[in-house]
């Protein structure tokens, strides 16, 4: 396994964070510290309504810190104004979800470029990187060992979940951005796929120098990863919040 | 963001396509319906062109203008012919088209009038009464008949009808003895015209010979003797009179309003139907209402299946929020779809308005006699667009809000 560099500054930096759903209802988060080192890889494992899924929010700046602090990418997300919280996620995360993570009514290579719309930085950086954003697209979807050819021509709902995944795995490396994170990327593979999808993924994440967050409850995949963390360990936060279960 | 919209709403064109449709159907319908309230009120208004005064027995104005326009009621009294013909003698009259009623024929007025009728009466953009078929009346015993008449009858030239005595659509009395044997029939006009039956006014005289105060006194005389018979007629109901000088109407209705030898009433047909269409006014804007409703009832339809899309494209923007949308960007996108849909609804309206007008107005003209010119959009039928744009584009703005405000709660959440 090589072993990334690391720098001194972290790329993800989370201290005294408390969050709840509101200012009566039990803390769902209540994470002393939690540290991600630039080009890391850490599986963070957690089950079901462990507050992953607000974790990532707060981590992606969706939802709003109001106790502690969240550094990513040397920025306190807590302190921007809103549309330029937008903008440093589009900036800065990539992101891959469970499943079915393309439109339907765009091409495999207009979702690639998906964030290049949104993300002059990240369209820059694609530019600098092959010269044109079609070019990349097909760079990054033959480093997942996707048939390009022939895929460029058909509807993304005719992929495989695995081919839908790789292409999501294109989507979020397109521009570099600085973190992935990866919510329950392989749930939807079977064991076989799982590890091969996640060397690419490595592979790619490397490539492209951007540090990864895996979010899973799947122990079998750890052993991959630089370092895992338990979500369990680091929460104090005892209220397992039922209903917030809907979202994974 | 335009591609995007674009392509989204081409991934779900079943249903947005029918909203689309029923928005571009309620805009051509209020745009039809207003189209036909116009020609209809003009068409109205014009009942009666080119005739400056109706003279009719003293009573009111409307009433006047209903029984001897529309044919509708009866009047209470009769113009003496000695009047009539002083009234034709006047320098500044040019002619005069008096009129006989009283009579029917199985619910269609009788009118008794002289070939005046024909020569002088306008109605629309002055137009000539026209023979579709046959001649005007020349015998005592001719009638020509409106289209509808012979519609409805299924009429033809040469064919002998009964006339009764009364208004009903039954008469238990009738003139059966005498018929009367169809000259002529009209071409439509959109008038009541459509619905009279015109004969001479010898022939009512000759229809009412030997019958006293509505009951026959016994063998009456024969068809034979009869056009024998001095058939002047004693008096009529309602003359329409035409003046050498427009200028001279007030005069001319001052003098015949203050007649000494009979109590008169001379009325500006112009004026007696627009107060008349006022009357009618609140079935108009009732049909106004209905059409707005529907118009409403169609953006309705339009922003629900919007929201009702939401629900399944919440993934959709789950989706672009991960890859960097901003709630703006969603916002946009939706506002941008519903505004797109509402400006295609609303020319899709404009362009089957016309084809409405197109293919269906020959059919109209043919049927109601109601021209419906195909013109450019007048500025009511912009305000309208510009209305129903206006609406939609706001209403848009719902299904766009809502979309804002979850994408800013589920962020990048994907909630099934």
């Amino acid at each position: 396994m090589a072993d990334s560099t690391t720098d001194d500054e972290p790329i993800v930096q989370i201290r005294n964070l408390a969050f709840s759903w509101s200012d009566t209802s039990a803390n769902v988060l209540d994470v002393d510290e939690l540290i991600l080192n630039k080009g890391e890889r850490v599986f963070l494992r957690g089950a079901s309504g462990s507050g992953k899924t607000t974790l990532l929010n707060l981590i992606a700046a969706v939802l709003q810190v109001r106790t502690g602090s969240i550094i990513v990418d040397g920025v306190d997300t807590a302190k921007l104004p809103s549309h330029k919280r937008d903008r440093f996620r589009a900036d800065t995360i990539g992101f891959i979800f469970q499943q079915f993570n393309l439109l339907p009514f765009l091409s495999v290579v207009e979702n690639v470029s998906l964030p290049c719309r949104f993300s002059a930085v990240r369209k820059q950086r694609a530019l600098t990187h092959s010269g044109s954003i079609n070019t990349e697209c097909k760079r990054l979807l033959e480093a997942m060992q996707l048939p390009v050819d022939t895929m460029l021509k058909t509807s993304v709902t005719q992929l495989s979940v695995g081919q839908q995944q790789r292409v999501a795995v294109a989507r979020a490396l397109i521009g570099s951005p600085a973190l992935i994170i990866a919510d329950e990327p392989t749930s939807a593979l079977d064991t076989d796929t799982r590890g091969a999808f996640i060397k690419l993924l490595f592979a790619e994440a490397e490539a492209a120098g951007s540090s990864l967050l895996f979010v899973s409850h799947d122990d079998s995949l750890a052993m991959h990863f630089d370092r895992t963390i338990e979500l369990a360990n680091i929460n104090k936060a005892s209220v397992v919040q039922s209903q917030r279960l809907s979202s994974c | 963001m335009l591609t995007l919209a674009w392509r989204s709403l081409c991934n779900r064109w079943g249903t947005v396509l029918l909203a689309t449709l029923a928005v571009a159907m309620s805009v051509s319908l209020i745009l039809t319906v207003e189209k036909i309230r116009r020609e209809a009120r003009d068409s109205f208004a014009q009942t009666v062109s080119g005739t400056d005064l109706i003279v009719g027995a003293r009573s009111g104005s409307v009433q006047l203008l209903l029984y001897s326009v529309f044919r509708i009621g009866n009047a209470t009294n009769n113009i003496t012919w000695e009047t009539t013909e002083e009234i034709k003698q006047r320098d500044a009259v040019k002619w005069v088209i008096p009129i006989s009623l009283g009579d029917s024929h199985r619910g269609y007025r009788v009118v008794g009038t002289t070939q005046d009728m024909f020569t002088h009466f306008r109605y629309g953009r002055d137009q000539a009464l026209k023979i579709d078929s046959g001649r005007e009346f020349e015998d005592v015993f001719d009638a020509v008949v409106g289209s509808e008449v012979a519609a409805a009858l299924g009429y033809s030239i040469g064919q002998a009808i009964v006339i009764g005595h009364g208004t009903g659509a039954v008469s238990l009395i009738e003139h059966d003895e005498r018929p009367f044997r169809i000259s002529g029939i009209l071409a439509p006009t959109g008038t009541p015209v459509d619905k009279s039956v015109h004969v001479s006014l010898e022939g009512i005289e000759a229809m009412h010979v030997d019958w006293r105060s509505g009951s026959r006194a016994s063998d009456g005389p024969t068809v034979e003797s009869i056009r024998a018979m001095d058939l002047t007629p004693r008096a009529v109901t309602a003359l329409m009179v035409g003046l050498n000088s427009r200028a001279a109407v007030f005069r001319e209705q001052r003098s015949i309003n203050t007649y000494q030898q009979e109590p008169l009433l001379a009325i500006l047909p112009a004026v007696a139907l627009q107060e008349l269409w006022n009357l009618l006014s609140v079935a108009e804007k009732a049909l106004f209402f209905i059409s707005i409703s529907v118009v409403g009832a169609g953006i309705v339809n339009l922003v629900s299946v919007l929201l009702a899309s939401l629900g399944e494209r919440r993934r959709e923007m789950a989706i672009l929020r991960a890859t960097g949308a901003r709630p703006i960007h969603v916002f946009t996108l939706l506002g941008l779809e519903s505004t797109g849909l509402t400006i295609v609804g609303v020319a899709s309206g404009l362009l089957l308005h016309y084809i409405i007008l197109l293919t269906s107005g020959w059919w109209i003209s043919k049927e109601y006699g109601l021209a419906i010119p195909v013109e450019l959009p007048e500025a009511q039928d912009i305000r309208i667009l510009a209305g129903v744009l206006l609406a939609g584009v706001i209403a848009g703005l719902i299904p766009a809000l809502t979309a804002y405000r979850t994408s800013l709660s589920d962020g990048m959440t994907q909630r099934l």
